[in-house]
């Protein structure tokens, strides 16, 4: 990613665009953290926000004709905030604070002419910026059209002390020039810079003075006529009133472009934020009852306390974060895109705790819902592929992010588990079924059942392709095993002829439109729905009568006829569907997407926990691995093909019964495919791995507990095997348990176990990382290598 | 000048299950993505078979991974 | 606190009990990273020197120069070296070692003539002082036109946008990011000729404590000054040898 992506990623983002209100606000006073001082009593930090933007706070606090209030997002939803009568409570009710901070001398001169609103607000910020300012007036005191406000608008004594903070930052006040023609030219002689406010040097014969009579004379960007020459402001609108707020924003842009002219920069160069601006930012106010304006008791007081908290409590905090709002994992990091981006784009990775940097881009589970909720579309997605792509790329990749994983993928395409066959006495098939690689784990039998359905309903011969889609290498960056595993596929599809894929799997389905749009495929659900209908054992379904609320894979997202395909299954199988508050489109993931369950279990166990929280009763998925990681959470997610496809049990009904254990899963790939070998194909297949080593008898709570730790009973048998050969292995006297190590691939494994009559119980093991010299000797330690070698 | 942690197998009257004897505290060097740590070990003298307990794999070997990695 | 003899049984070294402080500062500390007290040792220490060029004869000061480790190395080299330090039990330790060449200084107020160096050491000790800028420009002074600056030191990897402060205390205090170093560099005069990072010596050394008995929670807040928020930048160790403008 360079810095021009950078960019593009951070400009998508919205969050940090400012509200209606600050937009509006030709000072840019930020309204929202204003109100939310002004919400919780605490005035004088609510003064502090005014002072930080505006000029002479206790003069326009107390004026300002506020044309945020047009703005302001709440005002079909009770009336907008009354901002204008808030900043004159803030005001009257809260000290000033110390005179503003002022640069050092920077040796330039400025003129002012006039002593105006406008006027004082160029020597306001000129003075701060270290520039000598000279404020020269005709009447005796500064203020101009202000001294004319009335004094229950505006007390004199509050006009006098910010004239005494402006001496006091080092401006000078000449009272009773005479601002002629003459005077402006001799200005201009003696000062680095001169601003003429309308009105300066007015006389019966000259109405509007020095200064051009309309601000459509002068550039409105620079406020000058030519360059260099006088800056201009402070007119009337047009029906004569002067407007506070527009006067102290010439006041401001005046003021701005003297100093870029005093100090050599552009006039013009990235001004566009000046003075009112739009805004990107997006709020969402559905369900925001609406609230009217709160009215002060007493009119010629103003606000009481209570009720300017009150008031100020009406405020929306406008701010976007909608995809923070639907994803745990995007409120974990505190954050939101565009600093997300940042840091990414820094090689930063988010220190949690002390550790764990590189988990936020490894962890996200690339569902898409942020995309979907984002007014701007950002994509996690895209952003954190990119980055783990680019870890690969730089050899940064932490090995245990998604080895696990990787080595499945390719247990799934290893020569006892894979398969391409086509429709049986055929050499081709019109349809190949492909199940996907974790249904073939979760449940062979039903794939088996599938299989036969299809091949009795569907013309033109189907096959059948057991393996890995590849999608794993995709999500853990690794381009290069995602495209072998494509390759395999299309070779298989090639020499069967071509056939139209019908994938059990969304992902699956996703994985090949996305990499193989060539590759004819349709999901399982709609050429069931469609084209076969459903089984005769669906009618012991169909009679439960069952309420199921259904949740769509979020690699469905943006499938809706499968996604529609599945609830007119469901609806044939009597059950009455519920949709949870986020589905079809706005699905959320199950926790196992982008393999976030590899990545950071914890987050997948929250997101799945979160999903499951919001279900409006137990789940219908379809999808092997949605099942699995809802019924950790407590969920008693069914599977469609469940219900379709009812076991052989003696019970009605499908029994809905716990996943398959990893461990498990393994073992059902490699059964799985002598079975088909065997039924269909009349082929049979020596099983491999029965016969390795000796019995060994785990327990199913130690197994859980072991593939927690994602150590599987083959690792197990491995290492036991091995000390039994070789004596390698530690003896517990007071237990007469034993405790081995053997080291597979990247990772040593140990085993606590106990030996009596020839057979072997497992009680407990645990793995590492780190190779320890000694930990497992002899030339045979690495040997037994566990699925292919991964970086 | 630095002193080796040490590390005492978890309970247990462990022996080496291959030559029968007690087993000694002794300095290991232990390795990951190229860089060393000293550490010390409960293990056999005679055949040198090293262990590491539990404890220690799930805990500051694991911390010490993930620092590593991190990097 | 160094036993002489093997421990027998055990001797975790356990963290010192007060949790505030900057790490090099804790009992245990020093039993696990050594005399050198920063990531890489000297080891690093003779890269950064190798690659400024000194030569034998050559007038270096060691700024922060703790118990002296490298400071005895620089004499060992020939250079004619001297070690500033401010905490008077680490310059007792570095005046034992090399008797006459130290000097208790703060990094902020050098007493040493201006342009008068031909180079300066500065590990693992800028993020920790004061007022770094102060320092640096004090460095700066001290060197003749020429002359090399060798630092080693905590920084940030974040980039100039990192947002979290650390807390104060922390080794990282006043870790700053690359780009502002760079800055802070200019500003006084200094061209970065050289810009390694060693990031990797920080997670070592950081795994060696974590080994001998510090949390992984405690060396990362020590480390940062406070318990790191999940939204903190990371750390890093840089080496740099910059060179003082010619006049």
């Amino acid at each position: 990613m360079d810095q021009s992506e950078l960019r593009d990623w951070e400009a998508r983002c919205i969050q940090e665009e400012p509200p209606a209100c600050r937009a509006a606000c030709p000072l840019h006073v930020d309204v929202r953290a204003f109100m939310e001082a002004m919400a919780a009593g605490k005035t004088a930090a609510a003064r502090k926000v005014l002072e930080r933007t505006m000029p002479l706070p206790g003069v326009l606090g107390r004026i300002c004709d506020h044309p945020c209030e047009a703005a302001c997002v709440r005002w079909d939803m009770g009336g907008a905030l009354a901002v204008g009568a808030l900043e004159r409570f803030c005001v009257e009710n809260a000290q000033a604070g110390p005179k503003p901070l002022v640069l050092p001398a920077k040796g330039k001169r400025a003129a002012v002419l006039g002593a105006g609103l406008a006027a004082l607000t160029v020597a306001w910020d000129l003075a701060r910026k270290g520039y000598g300012v000279a404020v020269h007036f005709r009447e005796d005191a500064p203020g101009g059209w202000l001294c004319g406000l009335p004094e229950s608008l505006l007390p004199p004594e509050v006009l006098a002390a910010e004239v005494a903070v402006l001496a006091r930052m080092g401006v000078a006040f000449a009272a009773g020039q005479a601002l002629s023609r003459d005077f402006l030219a001799s200005a201009r002689s003696d000062c680095d810079a001169v601003f003429v406010e309308y009105g300066a040097g007015a006389a019966p014969d000259r109405a509007c003075g020095l200064c051009p009579a309309s601000r459509a004379d002068v550039d409105p960007v620079t406020l000058a006529m030519a360059e260099p020459g006088p800056f201009f402001g402070g007119w009337p609108g047009p029906d004569g009133a002067f407007s506070p707020m527009s006067c102290a924003a010439d006041g401001r842009r005046a003021a701005s472009g003297m100093d870029r002219a005093m100090s050599g920069a552009s006039l013009t160069a990235a001004r566009d934020k000046e003075g009112a601006c739009p805004t990107r930012l997006v709020v969402r106010t559905t369900g925001v009852p609406a609230v009217p304006r709160t009215v002060p008791a007493d009119p010629r007081t103003g606000f009481s306390p209570a009720e300017a908290a009150a008031e100020a409590s009406r405020c929306l905090s406008c701010e976007c974060l909608e995809c923070v709002k639907v994803c745990a994992y995007l409120e974990r990091y505190q954050g939101y895109p565009k600093t997300y981006a940042r840091r990414f784009y820094n090689n930063a990775a988010i220190v949690k705790g002390h550790h764990q940097a590189n988990r936020m881009i490894n962890s996200c589970s690339l569902c898409g819902l942020c995309t979907e909720v984002c007014p701007e579309s950002f994509s996690m997605a895209d952003l954190c592929l990119t980055a783990r792509r680019d870890m690969v790329e730089r050899g940064r990749m932490p090995p245990s992010a998604f080895e696990f994983a990787l080595t499945d993928m390719a247990e799934s395409d290893s020569e006892a588990c894979a398969l391409a066959m086509p429709a049986p006495g055929a050499e081709t098939c019109g349809n190949l079924f492909f199940p996907g690689c974790q249904l073939a784990g979760a449940s062979p039998d039903t794939v088996g059942m599938v299989y036969a359905h299809l091949r009795d309903t569907l013309p033109g011969g189907v096959g059948i392709r057991l393996g890995c889609c590849g999608v794993p290498g995709r999500w853990a960056g690794r381009e290069d095993l995602f495209a072998a595993s494509m390759a395999r596929f299309r070779a298989d599809w090639e020499r069967l002829g071509r056939p139209r894929v019908v994938a059990a799997c969304a992902t699956c389905l996703k994985t090949l439109v996305e990499a193989a749009p060539d590759i004819p495929a349709v999901s399982l659900w709609r050429v069931l729905a469609g084209e076969t209908g459903l089984p005769e054992g669906a009618a012991r379904a169909a009679a439960e009568k069952r309420t199921l609320a259904v949740h769509d894979p979020c690699a469905s997202r943006h499938d809706p006829q499968s996604q529609a395909a599945v609830r007119d299954l469901l609806f044939r199988l009597g059950v009455t569907v519920l949709e949870p508050p986020l589905t079809g489109r706005f699905t959320e993931c199950c926790g196992y997407g982008g393999l976030m369950w590899n990545a950071d279990p914890d987050m997948a166990k929250t997101v799945a926990g979160r999903r499951a929280g919001s279900a409006p009763g137990d789940y219908a998925v379809s999808c092997a691995m949605c099942r699995d990681m809802l019924w950790r959470a407590g969920n008693r997610a069914v599977h469609l093909l469940d219900l379709i496809f009812p076991g052989k049990g003696a019970l009605p009904g499908p029994e809905v019964s716990a996943p398959a254990g990893l461990s498990a899963r393994r073992r059902n790939r490699a059964a799985l495919r002598r079975d088909i070998l065997a039924a269909v194909f009349g082929r049979k297949e020596e099983a491999m791995e029965e016969r390795d080593g000796p019995v060994v008898d785990i327990s199913p709570e130690v197994l859980a507990l072991l593939e927690e730790r994602r150590i599987l009973d083959v690792d197990v048998r491995a290492v036991v095997a091995r000390a039994e050969v070789t004596g390698e292995r530690f003896l517990d006297k007071a237990t007469g348990r034993y405790l081995a190590a053997a080291r597979r691939g990247n990772v040593t494994f140990w085993v606590l176990y106990e030996s009596r009559d020839g057979a072997f119980t497992v009680h407990d093991s645990y793995c590492h990382r780190m190779d320890v010299p000694g930990a497992s000797q002899g030339p045979d330690a690495r040997t037994d290598q566990r699925g292919e070698d991964h970086p | 000048m630095s002193m080796e942690p040490a590390y005492l197998p978890d309970p247990g009257e462990w022996t080496c299950g291959r030559c029968g004897g007690p087993l000694v505290q002794s300095k290991v060097e232990v390795t990951y993505l190229g860089s060393v740590f000293a550490v010390i070990l409960p293990a056999c003298p005679a055949c040198g078979l090293t262990m590491v307990p539990k404890s220690l794999a799930e805990g500051k070997m694991a911390e010490v991974e993930a620092l590593l990695e991190d990097k | 606190m160094i036993p002489s003899a093997p421990p027998a049984p055990f001797a975790l070294i356990a963290p010192g009990a007060s949790p505030a402080g900057p790490l090099f500062l804790r009992p245990g500390f020093r039993a696990v990273a050594g005399d050198a007290l920063r990531p890489g040792g000297l080891a690093l220490t003779a890269r950064g020197v190798g690659a400024s060029g000194f030569s034998p004869g050559d007038t270096v000061a060691d700024v922060g120069c703790g118990p002296g480790e490298s400071l005895h190395y620089l004499r060992g080299l020939g250079l004619r070296a001297v070690g500033l330090e401010v905490r008077l039990r680490f310059a007792a330790e570095a005046a034992a070692r090399v008797p006459g060449g130290v000097v208790l200084a703060r990094a902020g107020s050098l007493p040493l003539r201006s342009g008068c160096l031909d180079g300066v050491l500065c590990e693992c000790a800028l993020s920790v002082f004061d007022d770094p800028d102060a320092a640096l420009a004090e460095m700066a002074r001290v060197l003749r036109p020429g002359g090399r600056l060798v630092a080693a030191d905590l920084y940030r990897r974040d980039g100039p946008d990192g947002e979290e402060a650390s807390g104060r205390g922390g080794c990282a205090a006043g870790a700053v990011s690359r780009s502002e170093l760079t800055g802070r560099l200019s500003r006084g005069g200094l061209v970065p000729r050289l810009f390694e990072d060693h990031s990797r010596l920080l997670a070592e050394l950081a795994g060696r404590l974590v080994f001998a008995g510090f949390s992984a929670a405690d060396v990362g807040a020590a480390l940062a000054g406070r318990r790191c928020a999940p939204g903190g930048s990371r750390l890093g160790y840089y080496l740099c040898v910059a060179q003082k403008e010619d006049a």
